[in-house]
């Protein structure tokens, strides 16, 4: 789902420029603001990635694949932790979130952008993994480079998942998780050829993305045992469907209001951010009582966030969705809403914004392409095609 | 559109920010929202854009409730508050094209966006990221945005306060007279009297989040037996503050 048309913007930066040079005084102008503010990122990235793929190189030659597969591990659990803390942020007080409350743009629309925002900035785990299972399978005389892109996308769902499952209970993650991870994945990965550090590598492998690298590490010189790698590719789809849902559904739990038969504006609200209005305004009027007076900025932040707050009041009424009808739905979703008590029901509608239930849809899709590659297995397509088929699928 | 307020309340907390405002627009009508800081002016646009939802009361668009949910309703006005609400890292231009999305508009003329551009001084500035941006100029960028997309209902919060420049303000006027001719509905409220006398074909003043007078210029001043309007504000004022 795109905010704009790239066709448009096109035709009007044309027509602004075709504007712009015909006066020596804009065209001046112009220049001057292009070049004094340009988006451009520190170049820091790139010699950055040089002397990582360096590194993977020299170490690699000497340590082997259980070094490399351990930093991926350590890499994608860093990555997991941080990134569920962004999607439970983007989803609900982000700045997105407040400022899209000022344009028609729904819920559910909302959710879909976020969602294809979040996935799109997670694309360097696909890209850092299929570097390492690159160099993992490099050595071999096989076409690496479609066993390299099939793990690597393996690895970029479990991480998701991962992602997706912590997104709910991001509250009890302490902030330094991630910063110790990644400073573990330093210390790893440039004290990698260090003898007393081989002992570590088996128990990153515990760690929730390291069970691939390590059914990788295992199988790959065996072909005939890439049917259970296929069989754990098909477990991860089928958890990347589950855990996304059940994700969806959890993420406003706590939020909840406790008694939701009350009329709207007699709703107690519970706290999550900035979703608590009353408690919190009143909070924050008597703490500003107290102190010294604010700069216009900081009474700007401070509307902001009762802004915000309404906008949590908005969220949490649901007024905007209409109830459904559980029992007529298909069996899988019949048989979810069976499972669910009333507050769970809620928050899975509130939080598919809206959109038809497709859960039986998923499943039927997950079990038609886990059923077409163990075909494709049993005919004898060559694994390596046969992977990427499937990953393509998923 | 048929613009109605109908008894609308709005408490923050234990404050009643508006108390029972009942306010009809009509199609084609400039209104200046007046009042003294913490009236309850910004409460009552955001009522009406669907930004906070009223504790008491009802906003109605050509009859039927409005509520945030109405997205048909909501394609139908655009609110700018005072500080307007952009992604840093867009320009104006996509800022227009995802208005001109968003507002499920057709594709607009190229030349009137680059004439709207123009004359609010903004041309040199297309394609720069709006958070690179002077106050004004971004609230410039929204405005751009706002007339390309020429709602019928124009939600203004402090526009002659938002750090636009005189030719920006100028500009601003010049095209909600020409919307209002078009059938526009337009609502912004203001600190400045003389403008307010001078801009509006109506103007209600809230205080105390109540509505104390609405109605023309000429009719509030003869009725308050006042010169201006800003001498039937200060006697208002002085009459409120001995109650």
């Amino acid at each position: 789902m795109r905010l704009y048309s790239l066709a448009l913007v096109w035709r009007l930066r044309r027509a602004v420029r075709q504007r712009v040079r015909k006066s020596k005084s804009l065209r001046r102008r112009a220049r001057w603001w292009r070049r004094s503010f340009k988006l451009d990122r520190p170049a820091i990235y790139e010699p950055l990635l040089i002397i990582v793929l360096a590194a993977i190189i020299a170490i690699h030659r000497e340590k082997g694949n259980a070094w490399l597969l351990a930093c991926l591990t350590l890499y994608c659990t860093a990555t997991a932790v941080m990134r569920s803390r962004q999607l439970q942020s983007l989803m609900t007080v982000s700045p997105e979130r407040l400022l899209f409350h000022f344009y028609p743009l729904s819920d559910a629309h909302f959710f879909r952008w976020g969602l294809q925002v979040f996935l799109w900035k997670t694309a360097r785990i696909w890209l850092a993994s299929g570097v390492a299972f690159a160099f993992v399978f490099e050595a071999q005389n096989e076409p690496w480079f479609w066993k390299a892109a099939a793990c690597a996308t393996l690895q970029w769902l479990v991480t998701l998942a991962a992602i997706f499952a912590l997104a709910a209970y991001v509250y009890g993650i302490h902030k330094w998780v991630p910063v110790g991870l990644y400073l573990a994945l330093i210390v790893v990965f440039y004290a990698g050829p260090l003898p007393y550090f081989a002992p570590i590598y088996p128990v990153l492998h515990a760690l929730p993305t390291g069970w691939i690298d390590f059914a990788i590490a295992a199988f790959h010189e065996r072909v005939s045992e890439w049917i259970a790698l296929m069989i754990l590719i098909a477990l991860a789809a089928v958890g990347v469907r589950t855990l996304a849902m059940k994700f969806r559904a959890r993420i406003v739990v706590e939020a909840a209001p406790e008694q939701v038969n009350e009329p709207a504006h007699e709703l107690k609200q519970q706290s999550m951010g900035v979703l608590d209005e009353d408690a919190q305004l009143e909070e924050l009027l008597d703490e500003e009582e107290d102190k010294p007076p604010r700069p216009q900025t900081a009474w700007q932040n401070l509307r902001l966030r009762l802004v915000g707050a309404s906008v949590g009041e908005h969220v949490l009424s649901r007024d905007w969705l209409a109830p459904r009808e559980w029992s007529t739905e298909p069996w899988l979703d019949r048989l979810a809403g069976a499972w669910l008590n009333e507050e769970e029901k809620r928050t899975a509608e509130f939080l598919l914004g809206g959109a038809a239930l497709r859960w039986h849809e998923l499943w039927r899709g997950s079990v038609i392409v886990a059923a077409a590659a163990s075909v494709l297995f049993v005919v004898g397509l060559p694994s390596t095609y046969a992977i990427g088929i499937l990953a393509a699928g998923l | 559109m048929q613009v109605s307020l109908d008894g609308i309340s709005k408490q923050f907390g234990g404050f009643w920010a508006l108390e029972n405002v009942s306010l009809q627009l009509e199609p084609g009508q400039v209104v200046a929202l007046l009042g003294p800081n913490g009236a309850g002016k910004t409460t009552l646009l955001n009522c009406l854009a669907g930004i906070v939802r009223p504790t008491q009361g009802k906003v109605r668009y050509d009859g039927e409730i409005f509520h945030r949910g109405r997205m048909d309703f909501r394609r139908r006005l655009m609110f700018l508050p005072d500080g307007p609400m952009l992604f840093a890292r867009m320009s104006i231009l996509r800022h227009v094209a995802m208005c001109v999305r968003l507002y499920e508009r057709p594709n607009p003329d190229e030349q009137r966006v680059v004439e709207i551009l123009e004359r609010l001084d903004l041309l040199p500035l297309a394609t720069v990221p709006i958070g690179k941006m002077s106050r004004g100029q971004m609230y410039k960028s929204a405005l751009t945005a706002l007339l390309t997309v020429d709602p019928e209902l124009w939600i203004l919060d402090e526009p002659m306060a938002s750090g636009m420049d005189p030719t920006g303000i100028a500009y601003f006027k010049h095209e909600a007279r020409l919307a209002a001719k078009r059938g526009r509905t337009v609502i912004y409220t203001t600190q400045i009297l003389e403008i307010a006398e001078k801009f509006s074909d109506r103007v209600c003043i809230l205080d105390h989040g109540g509505m104390r007078l609405s109605g023309k210029v000429e009719d509030l001043r003869q009725s308050g037996n006042a010169q201006s309007l800003e001498e039937l504000f200060l006697k208002l004022s002085e009459r409120s503050e001995e109650e």
